[in-house]
């Protein structure tokens, strides 16, 4: 017992002592998700709850204006402000200027008589459609065709306009239908003589959303509980720049030599290693948590939500995996690598990449169908899918089995390549 | 009486070299304070890291303290101590920190190493600067504490590899009296260096080996008297190995 304490009491002094493996194991991970998480907030809020303020220019104070008006504002994701050009003294060209400024993401045009012209070319359609009805038929050929237009932010990218446009025309669509319903129905009534008071039935088919899982009523990941998991992840993959450190300046001081000279074997004390740094990565782990659901909110970022303390244990338990093959890819990297040099550099470089890859730096749905499954090749990806399945969906442990089965898997691997990498350079 | 090392037909060759580092090498130590000389890639640290269990590959018949080697390396391990070249400690702990740290892989009592600790460290000037780190030494005291650690089991055998490079004439001298003694109370050290002066003050007998064979050994005067023209260990060191450089 005194043996492991003292090889542990060695191993946890070194790390404390290095005042620079330290700021990479702890601070660099908090600014990581502080910054992140300020930077990405804007794109997650989007997504998910700020409301996008548009400007609506409503000059034709009828059915279609007061319709578009309405439906936009019933969806809850746009902040509106109506105006017109009489009433608030401003012109289409103000509206622009507002949206040039940024103030607005867009504005829209509703022209005068939308309403009416629309309303002008149903009737037409129906007279010619029935020509014996005892009305009088415009003989002029006039273009009755409004055009509501759209004026965008220049900073608004194309997916957010082409939503916008599409949900537009979607509503004008059903305004279309139910003036063109009330038009046949006036129709019917002087043909029939009966009366029908009844809109049309537009919404008999409708769409509900609903997320899957044991919290279908949860929200949608905020910039917090995506940034929280995912720099976890790097920052305890980035244990390998302290830990392949210790290794190589064993090897270089000689420290080695007397090592494996003594009685004790060196795999009992690459175990004291793996053991430190597979701990360092839990503190990091609850440290970033903290931050989450401490600090974050200070700034007035969104809480990191955690659900209860069985979500916290498995948290807990899924973190030691991820940290043991973090500490053993870096014992690997320690024995093979032939000096702090080459392995600070390949062993960051390869962290890196395999976050690039695993999903860390740009979210997996982004990908393409070829990235997706390279991305199945990064621990760093097997890290953050069951972080997400705990995270984001609280659960349990056998839900990220084969997670754990990898990451285990990788760690038994890299541990027995070095020992064995170890032993060949030995003769 | 046994000795101390018996190594008969001793071959080790590296992978990816044709030319062995050890060639049918053959040697007996016996007990006191044994140097062994050769000039660069002599194959001097190859031997030493035989010995002490670090290379287990090669060819040949070892027998170390009596026990054969590699298979009996085990319980050869508690009774060497090794010095090497390189300050082998860890720069960010204290002395204390670092002595204790190697004293705990021999599970020794606690009580007597701290005893054993104390006294190494006042032997060698040490025990002032004991919660010191490491880094904050000069290359004399890091050499110092470097010895230490190879002793705090108490070893029967030690081997010392190049102890006293770089430390001043002082340093050298505490440390080059403490081995003698520590040999009169019975350590048997191996003793490797290129400081042939050093040798010549401290080995009883002196083995010089070259291009991985042993070229001619013997007690330090007698290895003197035999060769003629021969003042000191020196000449008898460049009469045998030649002037030609090794490095290059």
């Amino acid at each position: 017992m005194n043996l492991i304490i003292s090889i542990l009491k060695k191993d946890i002094l070194l790390i404390f002592r290095d005042k620079v493996g330290l700021a990479l194991l702890f601070l660099m991970p908090i600014m990581l998700v502080l910054i992140m998480t300020l930077l990405q907030d804007s794109t997650f809020k989007a997504l998910n709850q700020e409301k996008i303020k548009i400007i609506i220019v409503d000059d034709d104070k009828d059915i279609v204006g007061q319709t578009i008006t309405e439906v936009l504002d019933s969806s809850k994701i746009f902040e509106i402000t109506v105006l017109n050009e009489q009433k608030d003294s401003i012109d289409l060209q103000n509206a622009k200027n507002l949206v040039n400024k940024g103030k607005y993401k867009l504005a829209l045009y509703i022209p005068q008589k939308t309403t009416r012209n629309l309303k002008k070319i149903i009737s037409k359609e129906i007279k010619i459609q029935m020509p014996n009805l005892n009305s009088k038929t415009s003989k002029t050929n006039t273009n009755n065709n409004s055009e509501i237009e759209i004026f965008f932010d220049p900073v608004i990218n194309s997916t957010f306009k082409t939503s916008i446009i599409s949900s537009i025309n979607e509503i004008v669509a059903k305004v279309q239908t139910q003036l063109v319903f009330k038009s046949y129905t006036k129709t019917i009534k002087k043909i029939t003589g009966r009366e029908n008071n009844n809109n049309f039935p537009i919404n008999s088919i409708t769409i509900k959303e609903k997320t899957v899982g044991k919290y279908s009523n949860q929200k949608l990941p905020t910039s917090t509980q995506h940034n929280v998991p995912a720099w976890t992840i790097f920052a305890i993959f980035f244990i390998v720049i302290p830990l392949s450190g210790q290794i190589i300046y064993e090897k270089i001081e000689g420290t080695l030599i007397r090592l494996k000279s003594t009685p004790v074997s060196y795999c009992f004390l690459l175990m004291s290693k793996v053991f430190v740094f597979t701990l360092i990565a839990v503190i990091q782990a609850f440290i970033l948590i903290g931050i989450g659901v401490y600090i974050l909110p200070l700034v007035n970022m969104p809480m990191l939500v955690i659900v209860n303390n069985y979500q916290l244990l498995n948290i807990l338990i899924f973190t030691t995996f991820i940290g043991l093959a973090a500490s053993g890819y870096s014992v690997l990297i320690g024995t093979i690598a032939k000096n702090q040099h080459q392995a600070a550099i390949f062993g960051s470089l390869s962290i890196v990449i395999l976050a690039a890859i695993g999903g860390i730096w740009v979210p997996i749905y982004v990908m393409n169908d070829t990235m997706l499954i390279i991305s199945k090749l990064s621990p760093l990806n097997w890290s953050i899918n069951g972080y997400y399945n705990i995270f984001l969906r609280n659960e349990n442990l056998l839900s990220v089995k084969f997670e754990i089965i990898k990451l285990l898997l990788m760690f038994v691997s890299t541990i027995l390549i070095s020992i064995y990498y170890n032993l060949k350079e030995k003769s | 009486m046994e000795n101390l090392i018996d190594i008969k037909n001793l071959t080790k060759t590296y992978k990816g070299s044709n030319i062995p580092a050890l060639n049918n090498f053959s040697i007996s130590i016996n007990d006191g304070i044994n140097g062994i000389l050769g000039p660069n890639g002599a194959g001097k640290t190859t031997l030493i890291n035989i010995l002490t269990g670090i290379i287990k590959n090669f060819n040949g018949d070892i027998k170390c303290l009596n026990y054969k080697l590699p298979s009996e390396i085990k319980k050869i391990k508690p009774l060497i101590g090794i010095v090497p070249q390189e300050i082998a400690l860890y720069q960010e702990l204290t002395a204390m920190e670092n002595l204790n740290f190697f004293s705990s892989l021999y599970k020794l009592n606690k009580q007597s190493n701290s005893e054993n600790i104390k006294e190494f460290l006042q032997q060698l000037g040490l025990y002032e600067r004991r919660n010191d780190k490491i880094k904050t030494y000069s290359g004399g005291m890091k050499r110092r504490v470097n010895l230490i650690c190879g002793l705090l089991h108490k070893p029967k055998l030690l081997f010392l590899d190049e102890p006293t490079v770089g430390v001043d004439v002082q340093s050298k001298k505490v440390i080059l009296d403490f081995l003698k003694n520590l040999n009169q109370e019975g350590t048997n050290i191996i003793y490797t260096s290129h400081l042939i002066d050093d040798v010549q003050f401290l080995c009883n007998n002196v083995y010089i080996i070259d291009n991985g064979s042993l070229i001619d050994y013997g007690q330090t005067n007698d290895l003197i008297n035999k060769h003629q023209n021969c003042e000191n260990l020196e000449d008898v060191f460049i009469k045998l190995t030649g002037k030609a450089l090794r490095d290059n």
